[in-house]
């Protein structure tokens, strides 16, 4: 008896185990080929459950299961790591696929949300010579490289399942600290710009670059570098701010 | 660092536990590298502290050898950095595939035809290229057969024309030796003894009397125990690793599958 070839029974036997109903093909029995197409969806499905808990518990079970299946089915994932099968589910929430799109306005910024606490958790730190901070006015500072700023459009650290969802800008602020735990924090818009003035600081001291922000954003020196040296006081106990030199 | 006696796979899940071990309790640990390349932080640090103190073999689960889609040189790249950063010498991976149009991360049984061997012994070389080190693949679990030769005369053809190695798991031969209806023992006898590196054992779930589904969520069994003494008799002592992935019991009770390993060992090497 001659075979087909080994790649056209891959093509047909892949396509049985993604297709959201199960059909007969290549003459497997049933029950077997159930138990691939049972392996295959709950592995997927527990590591995308475990990074997005709360965007799971927001959608009901039918349109959840929905959107992995699709998922499956429908996404060419490239990684072959399985950390990052989370980012390959992010990149198909923003896809143009029809269960993607029925999703609540929120969804993709709760996922990203969700996301990058697992991204924070493994990043791998490359950080040069850095020291902390001592003198908050007389060094040049910068921020830790476990310190990432994210801008939603939805309060995305309150969601809470079955509350009502409304648009809030947020800022937020989400760490790793030196004992390697995950933290964040919510921002108002100028301790936001602040960070990330902090971030991007290569020569300027702090007075120079708060002097900066106050003439941008026309308001008083003398109330606003008190108000952020407070601020930045609150990151340096995080340690989330370091000095240049 | 060579690995020898028994061990451990590493779970993230355990890993506060496993990280207490000694090196009197397990010999050795293995990883899948695709968990652990470009893991920093809490996980980075803890798996650095234990590759200091134990050796360690990897155990990937991505190369996905027998896929018709192009091989990830980049991926086989990074491995090979993980593995010379880490000092670990063993590379196993499955004789199998978990890519088609994209990856599926879970195990696919490759069809046993020689089309399909002419392309992974191509494969196989590529690698061992970038490796630099031998390829050594495991016989995997499988639920449907495709392709008109047995999985022994796959296996036996896959190894003497690519010069890779083999991971026998004995725990992967009950399982297919019942829902293929072969037997057990005949086929660990007939694999080339100088290419078994090391051995796998690890639990399965019964579906069905004629339909074993390999889990690693359960206690090994009698059977599969069995297997692995024939296997020490007929092949030797090699190196052999507990899988346990879900359903972690108390780790005495693991332990004391690890020390039945050994005990095994040493009443071969007597």
């Amino acid at each position: 008896m001659s075979d087909q070839g080994f790649k056209e029974v891959q093509q047909a036997f892949t396509s049985s185990i993604r297709a959201p109903e199960p059909h007969s093909t290549l003459g497997v029995e049933d029950r077997r080929l159930n138990v691939y197409r049972e392996l295959f969806y709950n592995n997927i499905e527990s590591f995308i459950s475990g990074t997005f808990p709360v965007l799971k518990s927001y959608l009901s079970d039918t349109q959840w299961h929905g959107l992995v299946r699709t998922f499956f089915l429908k996404h060419e994932s490239e990684t072959p790591y399985f950390l990052e099968i989370s980012e390959e589910f992010l990149h198909f929430l923003q896809s143009d696929h029809d269960d993607a799109k029925q999703l609540p306005d929120f969804a993709y910024s709760l996922a990203h949300w969700e996301w990058l606490e697992l991204f924070a958790d493994a990043y791998v730190e490359t950080q040069g010579p850095l020291h902390p901070c001592v003198d908050l006015e007389n060094e040049i500072l910068t921020t830790s490289q476990c310190a990432w700023l994210q801008a939603y459009e939805y309060p995305v650290h309150q969601i809470m399942p079955g509350e009502p969802v409304s648009p809030a800008p947020t800022f937020l602020l989400i760490y790793r600290d030196a004992q390697l735990s995950v933290g964040f924090i919510e921002l108002n818009p100028l301790s936001y710009l602040l960070f990330e003035a902090l971030q991007n600081n290569t020569h300027q001291h702090i007075e120079q670059i708060v002097e900066g922000m106050a003439t941008a954003h026309n308001m008083p020196l003398n109330q606003l570098l008190p108000a952020a040296l407070e601020t930045i006081s609150g990151w340096v106990d995080l340690q989330l701010i370091k000095s240049k030199v | 660092m060579a690995i020898m006696g028994s061990g451990l796979g590493l779970r993230r899940g355990m890993l506060d536990e496993m990280s207490q071990l000694t090196t009197q309790q397990v010999d050795f640990f293995e990883v899948a590298p695709e968990n652990w390349i470009g893991l920093g932080g809490r996980f980075g640090k803890a798996f650095r502290a234990l590759t200091e103190r134990f050796p360690f073999a990897c155990h990937g689960l991505s190369l996905s050898i027998g896929s018709s889609d192009p091989l990830d040189i980049e991926f086989v790249k990074a491995v090979k950095t993980f593995l010379d950063t880490h000092k670990i010498d063993i590379y196993s991976e499955h004789l199998s595939y978990c890519s088609h149009k994209g990856h599926m991360y879970d195990l696919l049984p490759i069809p046993f035809t020689s089309d399909a061997i002419d392309h992974v012994v191509t494969r196989i070389q590529q690698v061992q290229d970038i490796l630099q080190r031998p390829l050594i693949l495991e016989n995997v679990s499988t639920y449907a057969k495709f392709g008109h030769m047995s999985e022994l005369e796959f296996t036996q053809e896959v190894v003497t024309r690519s010069g890779c190695k083999l991971l026998l798991d004995v725990n992967n031969v009950y399982v297919n030796s019942v829902n293929h209806h072969y037997d057990a023992k005949q086929f660990i006898q007939s694999l080339p003894s100088q290419a078994i590196e090391y051995i796998h054992i690890a639990g399965h779930y019964d579906e069905a009397d004629d339909l074993k589904v390999d889990t690693h969520g359960a206690p090994v069994k009698d059977d599969v125990w069995q297997l692995l003494q024939l296997a020490y008799a007929h092949h030797g002592v090699r190196p052999t690793l507990l899988e346990r992935d879900f359903n972690f019991p108390p780790m005495d009770e693991l332990l004391a599958e690890v020390n039945q390993i050994k005990a095994m060992q040493e009443v071969v090497n007597v």
